[in-house]
């Protein structure tokens, strides 16, 4: 998942064998925290509050960044109280040498809420290469609808600064949930770029405002449909809370737009509540579970389990495990696995019908 | 089994007789359980001081191997070459022991940093990660003092305790410490490969097979180590290459030596008991916490001997919680020490004088046969006498 790109400068073999066992980059490293032969790493330096729950921290990157496609994302490892954690937010800014990420809380979530509480001023941060394919690429100059569920909105800002920066004429509609004004992040320069931009319409509706426009508070045929782009002329991005999905992705499906239907999850979608009487035993630390809600990675640490994971949304791979036996569902797919021996990612499979035996 | 362990003379020694009560075996429950509260505490708090004390030592440990390596640059001038052997000797004792022996005992495994888990973690001397921690990790703190199975009593080539078979050889063992000191690092590099079983003709099939396969792995390992120390860093200081190829062996030789004492410190002292492999059979938890505390002894000294022994000066402490990070000892010692006057376990501790005088003491009292062969040999010589009388 790192940018290794395996070039490496003039005599660094050699300097290699002179520190072996340690690299160069372990030396080279008391004099620039961020060089590193193969990884991609950034430094804080500046921390911007957009909004009391949203923060973006731009990073100053090393070589081994070499940029990214606009709606892309990747993952990144900070360290809090001396441990590393991994998980995956959007690119919302990307320059030749810097990076922005724009997080907001998600709930209790650690690594969230220590981006908007702690982050702070030359924190070196691990970047991976960039991922995902939610992006404007394959699109030629066809319009595009974007809608945007509170932080999901970050893609489409990246997607958004880099037409400015091309100069593209593409006619773009922006439908963009929020609460409320106040907690409306990014909103005064995505106002001053639509501005700037003929062809990118803007449309902010806040769900939470007692003015907000009758009709118009939630996702429907009549918000979409009353933009300024075509909805039938057009390919469909969202982004955001899952149940905003969830709405688009029926609308288009209703409206023969399931080609054109493009979807970014920031949060695993919700599950069922799973029959509370199945059990799951993990078999290497001898414990038996009574099912509850969750994911099997949930229900793990809740019988004080600390399985390896990383970004909890399948994926990273970090969690893979082997389950020895019983019936499971992908909770991002809806997919019913069935074959007893099998390796799953914890973080998105929930039990389903039956008692599962996981090799944890 | 190993044959230079007479194993007919079980030993009699005190850990086995307080097993055998009901009593003792109870205590020494409520013991383990006390010790393992403290575990618990401690490795619930670690954190962000911990990883930064770490990263601190790494820090001042690279600052003192490029000092001391540029320094003998100048070695051609004595102050310099002094400097240079001095500080480079210092950075290996310091990456060996309060670093590599630390990461790789997992001790900073719950940090997640790559750079510093026992997985990846590889040292600065010619013993693999890899076989170290399976001879050291596994092998010497599972088994720890138990004569036969732990070859770090003796280390192959000395005898120090009475169960094992005396022969000729020993006699001359004060002697060969000082190789074994001098070449540590050597000698165990080859700790893996069980010499002694080798050379007696007593390993199996399947000891032979892996043995074969990762004896390529300390090849590499002593190659590359032995080409930076001996061949590419003289050959960089062209006509100096005398200054910089002296240097490096004697900083090699001196972490040899202190490495070797700091650990004989550890074990060899009068009062440390070794045990009998018996003692192994469904040993639990609290039996095993006792085991390591009468298996080890400190060294008493200020936070210089602390750091320079890698924390090993908590020998006793770093046994009970091998992969507890080695900084937190010195804070739990003082109830380790209160725990053991409580359960009237001996806490063995001594400044780095005494133990080493006992340890030497041992050395020579063991390179001696016992009394049997003494009078064996006496009765001998006797026969000739006669012979030639008549």
């Amino acid at each position: 998942m790192n940018a290794n790109t395996n070039k490496k400068f003039f005599g660094e073999r050699l300097l290699n064998r002179l520190v072996y066992p340690r690299k160069v980059e372990d030396y080279v490293q008391m004099f620039n925290p961020i060089w590193s032969s193969g990884k991609i790493l950034g430094q804080v330096i500046q921390v911007r509050k957009e909004t009391t729950d949203c923060t973006s921290i731009i990073l100053k990157v090393n070589d081994n960044w070499t940029g990214c496609d606009a709606g892309q994302y990747a993952m990144i490892t900070v360290e809090i109280d001396g441990k590393k954690y991994s998980r995956m937010f959007t690119i919302s800014e990307s320059g030749r040498d810097s990076v922005t990420f724009t997080v907001k809380r998600n709930g209790d979530g650690l690594v969230s809420n220590w981006i908007n509480d702690a982050a702070k001023l030359d924190d070196i941060i691990e970047i991976s290469a960039p991922q995902g394919d939610f992006t404007l690429l394959e699109i030629k100059q066809k319009p595009v609808i974007m809608v945007a569920g509170g932080s999901g909105i970050t893609p489409f800002w990246a997607m958004l600064q880099d037409m400015r920066d091309l100069a593209s004429s593409r006619e773009v509609a922006l439908l963009y949930y929020s609460p409320k004004k106040d907690d409306t992040i990014l909103l005064k320069p995505l106002q001053d770029l639509a501005a700037s931009l003929r062809n990118v319409e803007l449309t902010v509706v806040h769900t939470r405002d007692k003015a907000a426009i009758d009709g118009k508070h939630y996702f429907g045929a009549q918000a979409i449909e009353s933009l300024s782009v075509n909805p039938q002329d057009a390919e469909i991005f969202v982004c955001g809370p899952s149940s905003l999905i969830g709405d688009v992705e029926t609308y288009c499906n209703d409206n023969g737009l399931a080609d054109a239907f493009h979807k970014e999850y920031f949060t695993p979608p919700v599950i069922e509540v799973a029959a509370e009487d199945l059990s799951i035993t993990f078999s290497q630390s001898d414990i038996v579970l009574q099912n509850g809600d969750g994911t099997l990675l949930e229900n793990a640490e809740r019988a004080g389990l600390t399985p390896e994971h990383g970004c909890r949304m399948g994926i990273c791979q970090t969690c893979t495990c082997k389950k020895v036996s019983g019936r499971v569902k992908n909770i991002v797919t809806g997919d019913v696995l069935d074959e007893d021996v099998s390796t799953i990612q914890l973080c998105i499979t929930a039990a389903c019908d039956s008692d599962v035996v996981l090799e944890l | 089994m190993n044959a230079i362990v007479d194993l007919n003379k079980k030993l009699d020694n005190s850990f086995a007789k307080i097993l055998n009560t009901d009593e003792g075996k109870a205590w020494v429950e409520e013991m383990g359980a006390e010790l393992e509260e403290i575990r618990q505490r401690v490795m619930d708090d670690l954190g962000e001081r911990d990883i930064e004390y770490m990263r601190k030592v790494m820090k001042w440990q690279k600052r003192l191997e490029i000092g001391g390596r540029a320094s003998l640059f100048l070695g051609f001038l004595p102050p310099f070459w002094l400097a240079g052997a001095g500080m480079l000797s210092v950075a290996k004792i310091l990456e060996n022991m309060e670093i590599g022996h630390n990461l790789m005992h997992g001790q900073f495994n719950w940090s997640r940093d790559e750079k510093m888990h026992s997985d990846t973690y590889e040292w600065d001397n010619v013993i693999p990660a890899d076989h170290w921690k399976y001879t050291h990790n596994f092998e010497h703190h599972t088994y720890t003092n138990i004569v036969g199975i732990d070859h770090d009593v003796g280390y192959g080539l000395l005898r120090m305790d009475d169960s094992q078979k005396w022969d000729p050889r020993f006699l001359f063992q004060p002697i060969s410490s000082i190789a074994l000191l001098a070449f540590f690092q050597h000698f165990v590099s080859v700790h893996y490969f069980k010499l002694d079983k080798l050379i007696e003709g007593s390993l199996s099939e399947e000891e032979k097979a892996i043995h074969k396969k990762e004896w390529p792995k300390v090849k590499r390992k002593q190659l590359k180590q032995l080409a930076k120390d001996y061949l590419l860093f003289p050959l960089l200081a062209g006509p100096f290459f005398l200054f910089v190829l002296t240097g490096n062996i004697t900083a090699n030789l001196i972490r040899n030596v202190w490495a070797a004492l700091v650990i004989f410190c550890g074990h060899f002292p009068k009062d440390v008991e070794t045990f009998h492999a018996s003692v192994i059979e469904n040993e639990t938890k609290g039996q095993w916490y006792v085991r390591q505390i009468k298996g080890s002894a400190n060294i008493s000294g200020g936070k210089l001997l602390h750091l320079m022994t890698g924390n090993l000066s908590h020998q006793i402490e770093h046994h009970l919680f091998p992969d507890m990070p080695a900084n937190r000892y010195k804070e739990v010692a003082a109830e380790v020490q209160a725990i053991c006057k409580k359960y009237g376990v001996d806490y063995e501790t001594g400044t780095m004088t005494t133990q080493l005088k006992s340890v030497y003491k041992r050395i020579f009292d063991k390179s001696l046969p016992p009394k049997e062969t003494k009078n064996k040999i006496g009765k001998f010589i006797n026969k000739f006498r006669k012979f030639e009388d008549a």
